[in-house]
């Protein structure tokens, strides 16, 4: 089912996305064939509009709306960053061909890492290989919250996305791919390795100096050298924004033998392809 | 890595559009199989069809090399028994020796009276069973008794003439022992007559 689905049931790229960062909405819209900023709202959070946050969130929402609205009833897509995301690759012997033996495999693996009820999430899965996969769980009240905010704003909202695997997917077809993709997003960080453009370990962090993020970036090359046996060698770095000063990261990992790979149209990546 | 598609919105929208594109390409290459299919199957059908003509074809070659082969094996079976056949006659033949030249002499001597001698002889036994003899009697009463001695051999007397006293005649004997008187020598039983024998051979070595 899920093949005949893959090959016939597409969906439409919507014209333009409302990325959800770190305190903060930046509107994409398509412009001359591409993706230009058309706005960007700073303190505000998605997740905490209308929650008597104050009117400074309704405010700026309210100018997001405006703008999303410009041109009429336009097909809106959310792309949230990686921090209300929680995900797991699982390497398994052998994948059952039926979606719901996935499904129960997966779910009985994440029971054994993930403490809370799975079912207050919105779970996906993906094969990745024919023995890997990736779990995405997102809490259900999140994804409901936007969903009714959209509406409740008139908002046509046809896609509802996730900035990781939108930057996964687009670096799939480049012909250089690095052995690990660094999203930073304020203090944010997620660290991708891969290998072959294949996801093999993923981790999520917060650093608040370029020291710790330095230090937690080390330490997971570390983690995946020992327990992996993979060794990387390039990198790049995508960041949505970032207060830290990056030169500092780049010093330490020059220092693990491990150098920057600069990506084509990196500051797009974070949209669906 | 094949993309993933994470897509959690409710109000998604299909793209109908590559939808009919993808159907339509599906469509297209479905047909271009089933075709292909069509094609190939009545390509080994034909195949299939010139290769049982070609086999019919070499079968009664078969049929005819076979029927020619009996045909050639029974003329060399016919052949051979008729081979056998003569090679048995000529050994009978000879095992009983049944036409002696000599005998016959022994035989023509025999029936030649007294005072009556052979002047000489010639034959040609290939062509025929008779001998051309010469006779002398010392008068013509022996003469005439000579005449009367082998008058079982068909003779025909040639000429006849008196010379220096002696009365000689030139007669032409036929050989054949079935028609001759063998007044002394009686036919060995079971013999067969020359004639039936010549005219055996004759149709055996025909």
């Amino acid at each position: 089912m899920v093949i005949i689905d893959n090959l016939f049931i597409h969906f439409k790229r919507p014209r333009q996305f409302v990325f959800a960062g770190e305190k903060y909405l930046d509107v994409y819209k398509l412009v001359d064939k591409s993706f230009q900023k058309t706005l960007t709202v700073e303190d505000i959070s998605i997740f905490n509009i209308g929650a008597n946050e104050g009117e400074g969130s309704d405010n700026g929402f309210r100018d997001v709306v405006r703008e999303l609205t410009a041109h009429g009833d336009v097909d809106t897509g959310v792309i949230l960053n990686a921090n209300p995301f929680i995900y797991n690759i699982f390497d398994f012997d052998r994948i059952p061909f039926r979606e719901e033996m996935q499904r129960e495999i997966v779910e009985w693996r994440l029971r054994k890492v993930f403490p809370e009820n799975i079912e207050e999430y919105d779970h996906r899965f993906f094969k990745l290989t024919r023995t890997r996969i990736l779990s995405v769980l997102l809490k259900k009240g999140l994804r409901q919250k936007i969903e009714e905010l959209f509406s409740a704003n008139n908002i046509n909202l046809t896609y509802m996305g996730n900035s990781t695997l939108n930057c996964m997917n687009n670096i799939v077809n480049f012909k250089h791919s690095p052995d690990f993709l660094v999203e930073v997003d304020r203090n944010q960080f997620i660290v991708i390795f891969q290998s072959g453009s294949l996801p093999f370990y993923i981790r999520k962090f917060r650093g608040q100096h370029e020291s710790d993020a330095a230090a937690e970036i080390v330490k997971t090359i570390n983690y995946v050298k020992n327990s992996y046996a993979q060794v990387p060698h390039t990198y790049s770095v995508l960041f949505n924004r970032s207060d830290l000063d990056f030169d500092l990261i780049r010093y330490e990992l020059m220092q693990q033998d491990v150098r920057p790979l600069e990506l084509k149209k990196k500051e797009l990546l974070f949209l669906p392809g | 890595m094949r993309k993933i598609r994470y897509n959690i919105a409710e109000n998604k929208r299909i793209d109908y559009l590559k939808f009919g594109l993808v159907s339509a390409f599906v469509l297209v290459i479905s047909f271009v199989f089933i075709m292909l299919g069509i094609g190939n199957l009545w390509s080994s059908d034909k195949r299939a069809q010139d290769q049982e003509a070609a086999l019919k074809k070499a079968e009664r070659e078969i049929e005819k090399l076979t029927s020619e082969t009996d045909h050639l094996k029974t003329d060399v079976t016919t052949k051979k028994s008729l081979w056998r056949q003569r090679v048995s006659f000529a050994n009978s033949l000879i095992k009983e020796k049944k036409f002696s030249v000599i005998e016959q002499l022994d035989i023509l001597e025999k029936h030649l009276p007294e005072g009556v001698f052979f002047t000489d002889f010639s034959m040609n036994i290939e062509t025929s069973s008779n001998i051309q003899v010469g006779i002398a009697a010392d008068s013509l009463h022996r003469l005439t008794e000579a005449y009367e001695a082998f008058s079982g051999f068909r003779k025909t007397v040639k000429n006849e003439l008196e010379e220096e006293g002696l009365f000689k005649a030139s007669l032409i004997l036929n050989l054949n022992p079935g028609k001759a008187e063998e007044p002394k020598v009686a036919p060995k039983p079971g013999k067969r007559k020359k004639a039936d024998d010549d005219e055996e051979l004759r149709n055996v070595l025909k």
